[in-house]
């Protein structure tokens, strides 16, 4: 390459290419699609939901009203049910990614040291994820069911209590959850032993050298280097575990009563059952914020990590 | 202050902004029996944090570009 073209680069905007576009350009043009369908079927629907938050918006009368200012806000926050089903959220979300992140570093570490049938076992991880949860919940629903279900024939052959797994208010939401942990606990394992097979192995060759100790190397050497790979796993599932709506339409329906009424449910119910877009919609907004400032505060120190690493670098 | 920092600051900005108002009516607005000073005083939160949180970003993100500049006139001087 010669001297002329790098140094014309280096001095301002880089030189254009043989179709006389320059490398800017050409990066605005290539990502001009995707920018283009992200203003059509996010953005603008955004700002509409927004607006809709301002106005009345009964679509039992037929169309979107007269503006109201904040007032969708304050019935909103005024409604105890909207609470009660971010608290179910909440709950959910946390025993959930809790015990999925345990059982899958578990088992992803069991998988890393195994010998025989690692391959198939891999293989079968991807079932529960490859099968829609509209269809693995209508199997589990069976699985519940208090006369023909499996798990209560177990129970009744062991001579245990067998309980009603969707229809006891103190036990369904756990169900929900147990359900939860079946189908995304090998999405937690197959990443994390992803992040497992990829670690250096220079710095536990020195360890063993060192003489180190396994819960020292564990403690100190696998679980920092491991940290980012967790770090995303654990706020892709908590962003998907809030947003639940599938395995709740299809073993609950939100019940008994409202027992595992989650918000995003609760949203939907009163958007398309009750027909109050606005209230839906202010319902949405506040959970979109919510959700932005969790990613917000999840994400600093993630890319917090990045710049020093490649500072370091 | 670049583009991105500038995005980003502005971003957060907003947050404040719309996190300000949602914590007026949810926690504050019951103490208040007139609506529209309350919607004022809110606003008026909303935007001096906002605000002051903007051109706090704004002054870190300058420092460190200095310290930045400083370092990298140390590495080039040490080079000479």
């Amino acid at each position: 390459m010669s001297a002329a073209p790098e140094s014309a680069g280096l001095a301002g905007s880089p030189p254009p290419g043989k179709s006389g576009m320059s490398d800017r350009w050409f990066s605005i043009l290539l990502i001009a699609p995707a920018m283009l369908i992200t203003l059509i079927f996010a953005i603008l629907p955004l700002i509409q939901a927004l607006d809709v938050t301002f106005r009345m918006g009964d679509l039992s009368r037929g169309k979107i009203g007269d503006y109201v200012g904040l007032t969708n806000y304050r019935i909103v926050f005024a409604d105890n049910q909207f609470w009660q089903a971010g608290w179910v959220t909440l709950k959910f979300t946390v025993v959930a990614v809790g015990l999925e992140m345990i059982l899958g570093v578990a088992i992803a570490f069991l998988l890393h040291g195994a010998t025989f049938a690692k391959g198939i076992t891999r293989s079968l991880l991807i079932l529960p994820l490859a099968t829609s949860a509209a269809v693995t919940g209508l199997f589990w629903r069976y699985l519940y069911d208090t006369q023909f279900g499996v798990l209560n024939w177990v129970l009744g052959l062991l001579g245990l209590p067998e309980p009603n797994w969707l229809g006891d208010y103190t036990i369904a939401l756990w169900s929900v959850v147990l359900f939860d942990i079946w189908q995304w606990t090998p999405f937690v394992a197959l990443i994390a032993l992803a992040g497992l097979q990829a670690l250096p192995k220079e710095p536990f060759e020195a360890a063993e050298l060192d003489g180190a100790s396994k819960w020292r190397v564990l403690t100190t050497l696998t679980f920092p280097l491991l940290k980012p790979v967790l770090f995303l796993v654990l706020v892709l599932r908590t962003i998907d575990c809030v947003r639940l709506y599938d395995a709740v339409a299809v073993l609950t329906r939100g019940g008994p009563g409202t027992a595992t009424e989650t918000m995003t449910f609760y949203l939907y119910r009163t958007g398309l059952k009750l027909f109050r877009m606005d209230y839906a919609s202010t319902m949405a907004v506040f959970f979109l914020y919510v959700m932005l400032v969790a990613a917000v505060f999840a994400l600093t120190p993630l890319l917090k990590q990045f710049t020093d690493r490649a500072k370091e670098a | 202050m670049s583009f991105s920092q500038g995005w980003d600051a502005g971003f957060k900005t907003m947050l404040i902004y719309v996190g300000t108002v949602f914590f007026w009516l949810i926690f504050l607005e019951r103490y208040f029996s007139n609506l529209g000073l309350s919607v004022l005083l809110m606003n008026v939160t909303g935007i001096v944090l906002g605000l002051g949180f903007f051109f706090w970003r704004r002054k870190v993100c300058r420092a460190e570009r200095a310290a930045a500049e400083a370092e990298v006139a140390l590495l080039i001087a040490e080079d000479r």
